[in-house]
C-alpha cells in the first residue's frame, strides 16, 4: 500500500487517524507499531514472506535495546555481534545482486529499517533509555517505515513519547502531504514517460538530443518521486503530532557534489557520515585516513543504491568527484558560484545515467549515444517526447529553485491558499485515476 | 480533511452509480475503484461513446440483414414447382471385397523449407492496425507502402474512436481511413493491452473489430496476428502477460480467423521466445517492445507468413 493510492488515502489513514486522535497518549506508541504492522502487510500480502526480515530486524532492534539498557552489557563486541546480525540480510542481498544470476529479491523498505535499527542500538549503546515498545514503534512507524527518511532516535522518541495532536500540527502536515503528493504525481510520473520511451527504442537506439533530454527528465524525475515521497512522509507525520526530518533542501542549487550530498537525501548521508565515516577516522586523522574513509563511506553508498555494479561505478564516480573537488578544484568553484552552478546540475544529471541503465554496458551505451556514437532510430524522438511533457519539464525546473516555497510562504494560511492546495489534491486524485502511476522509484533501493 | 472526505464519498457514491448502469458490462472499469470512475469519465469517456457507436452499428447491421432478408423473400416466384419422381435405384452387384495391402514403413518427414519472404511490394496496399509494439515496428522499418493505424494503448475497445497519424493522414479515425483507400489485406495487431479483460468479452469484441473493418472493406483479407509475447520479469510483474494467458487469448484469435471465409491467423512469436514461450531479453530493452533490431526481424517473420492466396 502505497501513500498515493487510494485505499490509503480513503480508508487506511482516515481509520487510523480517528483512532489514533483519540486514544491515550500512551497508547500511541502500540497503535503505531499495530498499524504500521497492518501497513506493511498490506503492501506485500502478495508476497507474504517479506514479513518475515521485517519482523527479524525488529526484534533484533527491541532485544539488542533491551540488552544495552544495562551499562555491564554495553560492551564493544556485543554491539559489533548485534550490527553484523541486523545488517547480515540486507548485505546478503546486496551482494547477491553482484553475482551473476544469483540476486536475490529486496524486501520492501529493508535498507531504511535496517539503518533505523542500527541507528536505535547505537543510541541504547551509548546509554539512550529505550522502552521496547518505542524500541519497536521507531523502526516500524509507517510514515518513514518503506522509504526513510532516517531519523535520528532523539527525534523519533520525541514523537513517539509526546506526540502533539494539534490542528496546527494537523493543517501544517496536510499541506505538506499535498505538496508532495504533487510532485510524485503530476512531476515525477509524468516524467517517467521519457525512460520509458528510451527503455522501449533500446538506449543505443535513441537520438541524441532524446538521450540528453533522458538525462534532463530523469534527473528531475528521480529527484520529485523522492523528495514527493519523503514530503507526505513528514506530513503525515506532522498530522500524527510528529516532526520527522526532512530530506531534501533544493540539492539541484548546489555548487559542487560535496554541497549537493548534504541537500540530497539529508539522512541518509548523516547516517553514512554518523556511523561509518567518522567512526572510521573521518577527516581528523590525516589525508590517507580521509581518502580511506570517504571511499569506504562511497563504496557502501553504491552497494546501498542498487545490487549491481552500475550502482558501485556510480558510487566511485561520486568518491572521484568529492575527491577532486576537496584536492585540486573545489577552491575554484567557491570563488565562481556561477561555475559551481553549472558545473553541480551537469555531472549530477550524467551521474543518474548508472541509475537509469540496468548494467555497466548500458550505461556505456547511453554515453556513448549521449555524444553521438551509434546510429539514430526515428528522428524526431526528441520532439515527440518534450510535446508531451514539456510544461512537467517546466514545473520540474523551477520546482527545484526555492523560488515556489517563497512564493507560497507569502500567500500560506489564507483562505485561498487552501482552496488551491482542495484544488491541487484533487487533480492529484484525477491523475491518478487516469494514468497508471509509477511506484516510488526509492522503493528499489 | 473533511471537505475533502465529503467529496471522495460523494463521488464514490456517483462511481457506484455508474458502474452499474451506464458502464455495465464495459471492462475498462472493472479493476477501478468506485472513487476512480468519475474522473476517469472526465479525461476520457471514449469508452462510454465507442460503446454507444457499436451498438448503434450493429443495430444497423440488424436492419441492414432483416431488410435483405424481405427483399429476398419478396422475389422468390408464387407457384410451386411439380415434384420430380425419382427413378427406381438399379441394384448393384456386391463387390468382391479387396485384400489388404501390406502397410509400408512411414517416411521420415521431410522438414518443410522456410519460406521465403515475399517482396515488399506485396504489401504496397496494406494497413497495419497496431498498438505501440507495431508503432516501433513502423518506426524501424516500413513494409514497402503499407499503412500504419497504430499508437500506444490502441486495443480492441478504442480502435474506432481514437485517431492516429501517418505519411498519409494526421488525426484520422480508423473508420475514415477506411473509407478512403481501398486496401488488399488489413493486419490487426491489438490484444496485448486489453489482456487482463474478461476473456469471452474481449473475443466478442475482436469479432465486431473483424466484422465492422470487413463491412467497409469487404475485398480484403483481414489478417490476425497473434498477441506477441513479454519476458519472464514482465509477466513475473503482471501474470496476464505470461505465456499461458497470452496464448489462450490466441487461441481464440485462431478460432475467430477460422470461422470467416476473409480472416486468416499469423503468429510470429516463435523466432523470438525462449522454450517457455517467454520474450528473449535480448530482443527487448523493457520485456514487451522489440527493439528496432529486431522488430525489422518482425518484419521480415510478417513477409515470410504472408497470405498469398
Amino acid at each position: 500500500m502505497s501513500f498515493h493510492s487510494y485505499s490509503f488515502l480513503f480508508l487506511f489513514f482516515p481509520v487510523f487517524f480517528f483512532v489514533y486522535r483519540r486514544i491515550d497518549v500512551r497508547l500511541c506508541a502500540p497503535l503505531l507499531c499495530v498499524g504500521s504492522l497492518a501497513f506493511y502487510a498490506v503492501g506485500v500480502w502478495k508476497t507474504p514472506w517479506q514479513m518475515i526480515p521485517l519482523a527479524v530486524i525488529t526484534l533484533l532492534c527491541v532485544l539488542g535495546c533491551a540488552l544495552f539498557q544495562k551499562r555491564s552489557r554495553r560492551t564493544k563486541g556485543l554491539l559489533a555481534l548485534w550490527i553484523v546480525l541486523t545488517a547480515a540480510p540486507l548485505a546478503c542481498v546486496k551482494i547477491s545482486g553482484l553475482l551473476p544470476g544469483r540476486a536475490l529479491p529486496l524486501p520492501l523498505g529493508l535498507s531504511f529499517y535496517t539503518f533505523q535499527s542500527i541507528a536505535l542500538l547505537v543510541y541504547a549503546w551509548h546509554g539512550g533509555v529505550i522502552t521496547p515498545i518505542d524500541a519497536a514503534a521507531g523502526v516500524l512507524l509507517f510514515p518513514k517505515l518503506i522509504s526513510g527518511p532516517i531519523a535520528e532516535p532523539e527525534e523519533l522518541f520525541e514523537a513517539v513519547e509526546t506526540p502533539r495532536r494539534n490542528k496546527t500540527r494537523l493543517d501544517a502536515g496536510l499541506e505538506e502531504f499535498i505538496w508532495g503528493l504533487a510532485c510524485k504525481v503530476v512531476v515525477a510520473d509524468h516524467l517517467a514517460g521519457i525512460l520509458g520511451q528510451i527503455r522501449v527504442r533500446g538506449v543505443e537506439n535513441v537520438s541524441v538530443p532524446l538521450a540528453w533530454l533522458g538525462v534532463l527528465g530523469y534527473a528531475l524525475q528521480l529527484y520529485f518521486d523522492f523528495w514527493g515521497y519523503s514530503r507526505m512522509a513528514v506530513g503525515l507525520g506532522k498530522m500524527l503530532g510528529m516532526r520527522l526530518p526532512k530530506n531534501f533542501d533544493h540539492p539541484y542549487c548546489a555548487k559542487s557534489v560535496a554541497e549537493f550530498w548534504r541537500r540530497w537525501h539529508i539522512t541518509l548521508g548523516r547516517w553514512f557520515r554518523t556511523y561509518i565515516y567518522i567512526p572510521l577516522g573521518g577527516s581528523r586523522n590525516g589525508l590517507g585516513r580521509m581518502v580511506l574513509s570517504t571511499f569506504a563511506v562511497w563504496l557502501l553508498t553504491g552497494i546501498w543504491h542498487g545490487a549491481g555494479w552500475n550502482y558501485v561505478l556510480w558510487g566511485m564516480m561520486m568518491f572521484l568527484l568529492i575527491m577532486g573537488e576537496r584536492l585540486l578544484y573545489g577552491y575554484a568553484l567557491q570563488q565562481l558560484p556561477v561555475l559551481g552552478h553549472v558545473y553541480l546540475p551537469f555531472v549530477i544529471a550524467l551521474s543518474w545515467v548508472f541509475f537509469m541503465t540496468g548494467t555497466p554496458a548500458e550505461a556505456a551505451a547511453y554515453f556513448a549515444r549521449l555524444f553521438g556514437a551509434g546510429k539514430t532510430v526515428g528522428p524526431g524522438d526528441a520532439l515527440k517526447a518534450l510535446r508531451a511533457c514539456w510544461p512537467y519539464l517546466a514545473l520540474g525546473l523551477a520546482g527545484s529553485t526555492p523560488l515556489p516555497p517563497r512564493l507560497w510562504a507569502r500567500i500560506r494560511g489564507r483562505g485561498f491558499a487552501w482552496m488551491l492546495l482542495f484544488g491541487l489534491f484533487w487533480v492529484c486524485m484525477y491523475f491518478l485515476a487516469t494514468a497508471a502511476s509509477d511506484p516510488f522509484l526509492y522503493f528499489s533501493f | 480533511m473533511i471537505a475533502i472526505l465529503a467529496l471522495a464519498g460523494m463521488l464514490t457514491a456517483a462511481g457506484m452509480t455508474l458502474r452499474w448502469t451506464a458502464l455495465a458490462g464495459l471492462p475498462q472499469y472493472d479493476g477501478a475503484s468506485d472513487l476512480a470512475i468519475p474522473l476517469m469519465l472526465l479525461k476520457d469517456s471514449g469508452p462510454l461513446r465507442e460503446a454507444r457507436e457499436r451498438a448503434e452499428w450493429e443495430a444497423q447491421q440488424a436492419a441492414k440483414r432483416a431488410a435483405e432478408e424481405a427483399a429476398l423473400a419478396a422475389a422468390e416466384p408464387t407457384s410451386e414447382p411439380t415434384p420430380e419422381i425419382a427413378p427406381t435405384p438399379t441394384p448393384q452387384p456386391t463387390p468382391e471385397p479387396t485384400p489388404e495391402p501390406t502397410p509400408e514403413p512411414t517416411p521420415e518427414p521431410t522438414p518443410e523449407p522456410t519460406p521465403e519472404p515475399v517482396a515488399e511490394s506485396f504489401f504496397d496496399n496494406t494497413l497495419f492496425i497496431g498498438d505501440s509494439k507495431t508503432d516501433e515496428m513502423r518506426n524501424a522499418v516500413r513494409i514497402g507502402k503499407a499503412q500504419y493505424f497504430c499508437d500506444t494503448n490502441f486495443s480492441v475497445y478504442t480502435i474506432f474512436e481514437k485517431t492516429a497519424s501517418d505519411e498519409q493522414f494526421k488525426n484520422a479515425k480508423l473508420d475514415w481511413v477506411l473509407r478512403r483507400w481501398k486496401f488488399d489485406q488489413i493486419y490487426i495487431i491489438l490484444g496485448y493491452n486489453e489482456c487482463d479483460y474478461p476473456y469471452g468479452g474481449l473475443m466478442d469484441q475482436f469479432d465486431y473489430v473483424v466484422r465492422r473493418v470487413h463491412d467497409a472493406q469487404p475485398d480484403a483479407r483481414i489478417i490476425l496476428h497473434a498477441v506477441m509475447h513479454a519476458s519472464e520479469t514482465v509477466s513475473a510483474w503482471q501474470p496476464c502477460y505470461s505465456p499461458e494467458s497470452l496464448e489462450h487469448i490466441n487461441e481464440g484469435i485462431r478460432a475467430l480467423a477460422d470461422s470467416y471465409a476473409y480472416t486468416y491467423f499469423v503468429d510470429c512469436n516463435a523466432p523470438f521466445c525462449d522454450e517457455n514461450g517467454y520474450l528473449l531479453s535480448y530482443v527487448s530493452m523493457d520485456g514487451e517492445h522489440l527493439l528496432p533490431k529486431y522488430s525489422e526481424q518482425w518484419a521480415e517473420e510478417i513477409r515470410r507468413r504472408a497470405v498469398t492466396d
